[in-house]
């Protein structure tokens, strides 16, 4: 392997580390900031913001890198640069999996939330007081008739419970 | 020659010294010599450390960014000179207070810049998510909450819904008040 293959190489084994250390920094932070607030998704979706314009940047190392080496590796070593795309394929793959991931740990939460609010919610009539049955449908707005004094009262789910469901996978 | 010119020249001094430390700060990892940082060190000619030297410096100062200290300082100093040099014709339009203010700045313009210099370039990095745990922290829906219901009453007799249907089942009224 000539010296220029050789830095080719030992760039790639860089960014390649560098996309470890990235991603194993977001998901330690994701999990405290989940942990903190989820109802809210502003900052999930600020945090997944920063981890991909972090990793969009590194795959954009890539090719300015190539450029600069590729004159100096000649045609014999033309092969090399498939490393380098199959490297920016893995980060795009990386920010799929991260998104996916993140998803999936934003509803578990929620799951843990709605669960919660379900748990502590003593539904009641808003006009006489009288405890009220639980709806049929509990993640969405439902008309419930109180028993005692047959008023038509308007339950809504917890914020944690609407979302829950909200963020359910679709086929 | 005016005091306008002077300005102008100034202005010149001046504008070149912001870009010159954004270049410096700009140097990633740190302690690297990119392209952008060698035009700048050719520009004052500087010559660049060796790679060693250079990392060892970075280490030493505990930089968390930019190009090294050393280098930033002898092109600061660079740039002074040639502030002195570029500046010289205009100072004969200046009164002696002003005079005297300039060569106080053209003293300082290094010194003053390199401590700038030093402060941004080993500041800690925030983490990955700092804003984002700013943000979260604010808690700005209130967080979880439990669910809540109402009963809709008839605007005129303020009885309550009984049923579907919108209108009043005692007056025929408007259900639009909440309960």
């Amino acid at each position: 392997m000539n010296e220029a293959a050789q830095r080719w190489d030992t760039f790639l084994g860089k960014v390649r580390a560098r996309l470890q250390e990235i991603l194993t920094e977001a998901h330690a932070g994701l999990d405290e900031l989940i942990s903190i607030e989820v109802i809210d998704p502003g900052p999930v979706a600020a945090a997944e913001n920063e981890v991909k314009a972090r990793l969009f940047a590194l795959r954009d190392k890539i090719d300015p890198a190539w450029r600069k080496l590729e004159g100096e590796l000649g045609d014999a070593h033309a092969h090399l640069e498939d490393h380098g795309r199959r490297l920016e394929s893995d980060i795009l793959q990386a920010i799929e999996a991260f998104e996916l991931r993140t998803r999936e740990k934003v509803r578990a939460r929620l799951g843990e939330l709605s669960a919660q609010e379900l748990k502590q919610r003593k539904l009641a009539c808003s006009k006489c007081g009288a405890p009220l049955p639980e709806p049929a449908v509990q993640h969405r707005v439902e008309n419930v008739t109180c028993p005692h004094c047959a008023a038509l009262n308007t339950v809504r789910p917890g914020l944690a419970t609407a979302m829950f469901h909200a963020l359910k996978p679709r086929r | 020659m005016s005091a306008d010119a002077f300005l102008q020249q100034w202005a010149r001094v001046t504008h070149e010294l912001t870009q010159l430390l954004d270049a410096a700060l700009d140097v990633e990892p740190p302690g690297a010599c990119p392209e952008a940082w060698t035009t700048w060190l050719a520009r004052f000619d500087v010559a660049p450390m060796e790679e060693n030297a250079r990392l060892n410096e970075v280490m030493r100062e505990k930089q968390t960014k930019g190009a090294p200290i050393h280098e930033v300082e002898a092109c600061l100093e660079a740039l002074a000179e040639h502030a002195a040099a570029s500046l010289a014709p205009f100072r004969a339009q200046l009164t002696p207070q002003q005079a005297a203010l300039v060569e106080e700045s053209l003293h300082e313009l290094a010194s003053n810049a390199l401590s700038h210099y030093r402060v941004k370039a080993t500041e800690k990095k925030k983490g990955m998510f700092g804003a984002a745990k700013a943000l979260a922290h604010q808690h700005q829906y209130g967080g979880a909450a439990a669910s809540t219901g109402y009963v809709l009453t008839c605007a005129v007799c303020r009885a309550p819904r009984l049923g579907e249907s919108l209108t009043c089942a005692f007056c025929g009224g408007d259900l639009e008040g909440v309960s």
